[in-house]
């Protein structure tokens, strides 16, 4: 399929993109009135506040005109489909800002506005991608040291120190180390690419992976159990460990390394179970795995937010109660995590499956970017970084709807939050910018 | 072959599909009944995973020997993305159950192993937003309304002297009670709505509107009873005896419902001072010793002392056993099986004849306990019956059945039926159910109606949705004998005792007919409970009252009871033409 067309240097006209984006301005526009005209608001919405339309408008005809003058080639379907979900998460913003939560829909159209400029910023500016490949190390080392800093002096929030405050705003470093880690291991991949086809290691009767391969495997699933047990981040730890098997698949072809990985990952999370009765520092583990099994038994207490937010996915049906008519307040911080039972209480299946849709549409672009681009990097990068959304989307979503055991997670440009915007953004940006560097 | 293996893991892919679909149906209601563990659903799901993932895997081509890097990548990739595709069917899967399949289940109450409620909060919410009906005087003047902030509804009472009749609205904490629970399918609009109206506003998302209750309650009668009564214990129920519509109603201690009503269009965080604060209320409400909980008028249970030879009368006449002339003898004291009874009230003490109607006119009691002897125990009992003892009284409060006596078997004695005979023994009566039997005897055929007090349901626009006819209740006892005790009542209010201290209403143009009485509760202490009950004609018109005075140290029915009802009376009678 190519949806792409083949543009003369003279044409600079990206018309499929125009077209789409189309799509998530009316959304915003929609949305907007709706949340206006419902009239038991708790927050006094009016027309005034339509501002936060025009400035996600002007948005995206920014950015749309200045990938059509300075990238009129690049790939035109991940801006509107970013835009889609962003635009979703614009609106739930504004439904879901309360007296309790503060201006979080100003604030995200702050973010959203950042995070436009950080996209266009990477997209134009990166002009020698092949940087990233070179500092590497230097890449990994800050993002380390970012993720030591943080467990050391950063601030405790909901139980897990994985914050800076600065002021009013804080930052999360390890929603930037997904996104280090993934140019390391693309670059680190690509450089051992030869290696690919011997394996004669083995540990007595199992085909362990070469050298190459089981020295970042090794590192990877350390810094992943460092995450679960030192900074209590489930998700995170799942997400790096998922990414960097599907990357070192995507190089290596060899299902058993992964099975391997897979054990190995879930070895150190059974011990991890089976020990959290015993240290303070595990029993979370247990809490979030008792609470999928089975939440309603702590229904009023460890498991409230999960059961509340069982009880705003079954209100909402198949087309939802309506935007601004659920009541989906009842869960606590679901401008966050839980962004997605507010839009299934609201919106309804078709909202969520919506918002899956999209996601997978995604992903498959990101995909479809690293198998027409020309260089390994350039490969291993894009299939890192998509797959950085369709992992983090299945945690998340599987998180929030108990297919399995919840993990603090943000949902990709939907949910409310400053460093989660910026850095799928910064995602989105790299993904665009490799899409240039395309074959013919 | 190759083909072949495709087809096949593709179908077999559907089947997982299926397989995992199917169980989330099957389980789907098992599964919240029981522990509401996921346990089953998630293995199933697992399993239809495993096999989506694995006919995916068959269904592509495997990699040919010596093919090129970018081929290989593609490969992999496209392998990668059957991963995360399945993935996203999982999800996909998972929300069609929680948002469709089990999602009534879900919404269910639970309970935890240590008994605490885990309910949906919108159930509360629902409730709170429905803007529930109104509740009017005969009138039409609200007594009971709501008030709407930000689509929440908030209880609002407009008249203190009716609202101890509404009940309270409680639904966050106790519940309703009183009309506000009995009608609570009208008052949401649940019944008695236009079906599809209901829908449209469903769709439009807009509340749904609750049907207005109109009391038969008059509210100025409603308003003088209450002063009548004032602060003193005990109760006053005022009839209209021709349709039983309830007119006024009121009863010492009571309770008002405002008191408890929880206001949720307050900010958000003063919520938990209130619900503290009514809890507070309602922990002093309950511990109360006087239990102003309990209606007096239809729950408050009293001996009924000499107003219930009324009932007797009308036994030993309905039953043929006597006559109104018959002589009896009165001494002064009445002795049965050794049990003596004092008789106090011979307003002669030198005369020892006294005729049945006397015996009435001045409560003798040696008088009917000879005639409760006549009638016997058993014919006793009956008559109760027949007149609604023992049963509830079918109303729109709740109710205490009156009762002819606490012990089984009390009635054996000779001495009881005697004691019975004249008001005492084990009996206990409600106002409401002694309002009733005065209302009887102001009615041609003798029949008790039934009593009513919510006279119309409609709907916020005004449309009747039902209305209550009047009805009767009970036929205790045959015309002719009605006829012949409403005479003997009327000789009681106009020559009896009653007649001789303005219980006739001279001068009000209205026939009068009633019976003093009062009930010995604690000799020693001379606590006595004061009571009247009265029917008064006038024109197309017919009133029946009932009052009580409860516990009043040297009470009498004829210094605290009767001159209450009788101002009540006048004023009721001076509307008539």
């Amino acid at each position: 399929m190519q949806i792409t067309p083949k543009v003369k240097k003279s044409n600079r006209l990206r018309l499929t993109e125009m077209q789409l984006l189309v799509v998530p301005a009316l959304l915003v526009l929609v949305g907007m009135l709706m949340v206006i005209n419902v009239p038991n608001q708790r927050v006094g919405w009016d027309a005034k506040d339509l501002w936060m339309f025009f400035v996600f408008f002007g948005l995206l005809l920014a950015t749309h005109l200045a990938l059509s003058i300075w990238l009129p080639r690049a790939d035109q379907l991940i801006l509107p489909l970013v835009s889609a979900l962003t635009a979703f998460g614009l609106i739930m913003s504004q439904r879901l800002e309360t007296g309790r939560t503060g201006n979080i829909a100003s604030r995200q159209v702050l973010w959203i506005g950042l995070g436009y400029a950080l996209f266009l910023v990477v997209a134009l500016g990166l002009r020698n991608i092949m940087l990233l490949k070179r500092y590497k190390y230097t890449f990994m080392f800050i993002g380390l040291g970012l993720t030591a800093a943080v467990a050391v002096f950063g601030a405790e929030i909901n139980g897990a120190r994985l914050w800076f405050r600065f002021g009013v705003f804080s930052f999360q470093p390890s929603e930037l180390l997904k996104i280090i880690l993934v140019i390391f291991l693309a670059g680190y991949l690509d450089d051992k690419r030869d290696l690919i086809a011997t394996s004669n290691f083995r540990l007595g009767p199992i085909p362990l992976p070469p050298l190459p391969y089981l020295g970042p495997l090794l590192m990877v699933w350390g810094i992943s159990m460092l995450t679960l047990v030192v900074q209590k981040d489930l998700g995170a730890a799942l997400l790096f460990f998922g990414v960097f098997l599907i990357m070192l698949y995507s190089a290596s072809g060899k299902a058993s390394y992964v099975v391997v990985g897979l054990v190995l990952f879930f070895a150190g999370f059974f011990l991890a179970y089976s020990l959290a009765g015993r240290v303070d520092q595990l029993a979370h583990i247990q809490v979030r795995v008792d609470a999928w099994l089975n939440p309603w038994p702590s229904g009023q207490g460890r498991s409230y937010q999960i059961v509340q937010a069982l009880y705003s996915f079954a209100n909402g049906g198949v087309f939802g109660d309506g935007l601004g008519y659920g009541a989906p307040y009842f869960i606590p911080e679901v401008h966050t995590d839980y962004v997605l039972a507010a839009i299934g209480e609201e919106m309804g299946l078709a909202g969520t499956l919506g918002i899956l849709c999209l996601n997978i549409l995604l992903i498959y672009r990101g995909f479809h970017v690293a198998l027409n681009t020309t260089n390994g990097f350039y490969q291993y990068l894009a299939i890192g970084l998509s797959s950085i959304l369709g992992v983090q989307t299945f945690i998340i979503v599987g998180g929030v709807t108990k297919l399995i055991p919840l993990s603090g997670m943000t949902l990709p440009f939907i949910s409310y939050g400053g460093s989660s915007i910026l850095v799928n953004f910064l995602l989105a940006g790299l993904l665009m910018r490799i899409s240039i560097e395309r074959k013919t | 072959m190759i083909n072949t293996i495709r087809y096949g893991s593709f179908i077999l892919a559907v089947v997982a599909i299926g397989f995992g679909l199917s169980f989330g149906v099957l389980f789907g209601p098992s599964w919240v009944q029981e522990q509401r563990s996921d346990l089953i659903w998630l293995l199933s799901i697992t399993i239809a995973g495993a096999l989506m993932l694995a006919g995916f895997w068959v269904g592509r081509a495997p990699l040919k020997k010596g093919a090129l890097p970018d081929e290989r990548l593609t490969h992999n990739v496209q392998r990668v993305m059957s991963l995360i595709v399945v993935g996203f069917i999982l999800l996909s899967l998972q929300l069609l159950r929680s948002q469709i399949v089990i999602s009534k289940d879900i919404s269910e109450p639970y309970f935890t192993p240590q008994n605490e409620l885990v309910q949906d909060p919108r159930i509360i919410r629902d409730q709170l937003s429905v803007q529930r009906g109104r509740i009017f005087d005969t009138f039409g003047n609200q007594v009971v309304g709501i008030q709407v902030t930000n689509g929440l509804v908030k209880r609002t009472y407009q008249n203190t002297y009716i609202n101890p009749l509404i009940g309270y609205y409680s639904p966050l904490q106790f519940g309703n009670s009183g009309l506000e629970d009995k009608y609570d399918d009208y008052l949401t609009g649940k019944t008695g709505a236009n079906p599809f109206l209901n829908l449209t506003r469903d769709l439009l998302h807009q509340p749904r509107i609750g049907n207005d209750l109109y009391l038969s309650i008059v509210p100025d009668l409603q308003q003088f009873a209450q002063q009548q009564l004032g602060a003193v214990d005990g109760a006053i129920v005022l009839l209209d005896a021709k349709s039983g519509e309830v007119l006024a109603m009121v009863g010492n201690p009571q309770f008002d419902p405002s008191q408890l009503a929880f206001d949720p269009t307050v900010d958000d965080t003063l919520w938990d001072a209130q619900t503290k604060e009514i809890q507070k209320r309602w922990a002093a409400l309950n511990t109360d010793p006087k239990i102003p909980l309990l209606s007096r008028p239809t729950q408050g249970l009293y001996t009924p002392g000499s107003i219930f030879k009324t009932i007797t009368l009308s036994a030993a006449l309905d039953s043929g056993k006597t006559t109104p002339d018959v002589i009896w003898q009165d001494t002064g004291k009445l002795t049965v099986d050794g049990a003596v009874f004092n008789d106090p009230n011979r307003p002669t003490t030198s005369r020892t004849d006294w005729s049945t109607t006397e015996g009435y006119m001045f409560s003798l009691n040696s008088v009917f306990g000879q005639i409760g002897l006549l009638v016997g125990g058993a014919d006793l009992e009956k008559y109760m019956q027949k007149f609604g003892f023992g049963e509830k009284i079918p109303f729109d409060l709740a109710v205490a059945p009156s009762q002819p006596y606490n012990t089984k078997g009390f009635l054996n004695s000779r001495a009881a039926v005697a004691s019975t005979g004249f008001g005492q023994g084990q009996l206990l009566v409600t106002p409401l159910q002694m309002a009733l039997v005065a209302a009887t005897f102001a009615r041609d055929d003798a029949s008790e109606p039934k009593p009513i007090l919510v006279k119309e349901i409609r709907t916020h626009e005004g449309l009747v949705v039902k209305r209550t006819l009047p009805e009767v209740w009970k036929r205790p006892i045959l015309p002719e004998t009605g006829k012949t005790v409403r005479d003997i009542m009327i000789q009681s209010a106009t020559k009896g005792y009653v007649g001789l201290n303005g219980g006739g209403l001279a001068g009000s143009g209205a026939v009068v007919g009633g019976k003093t009485g009062t009930a010995e509760v604690d000799t020693a202490q001379l606590i006595n409970n004061g009571w009247y009950i009265a029917w008064a004609t006038k024109g197309d018109r017919a009133f029946a009252i009932a009052v009580v005075i409860d516990h009043k140290r040297s009470g009498e029915g004829l210094r605290d009871a009767m001159p209450r009802a009788n101002e009540i009376l006048k004023r009721a009678l001076s509307k008539v033409q």
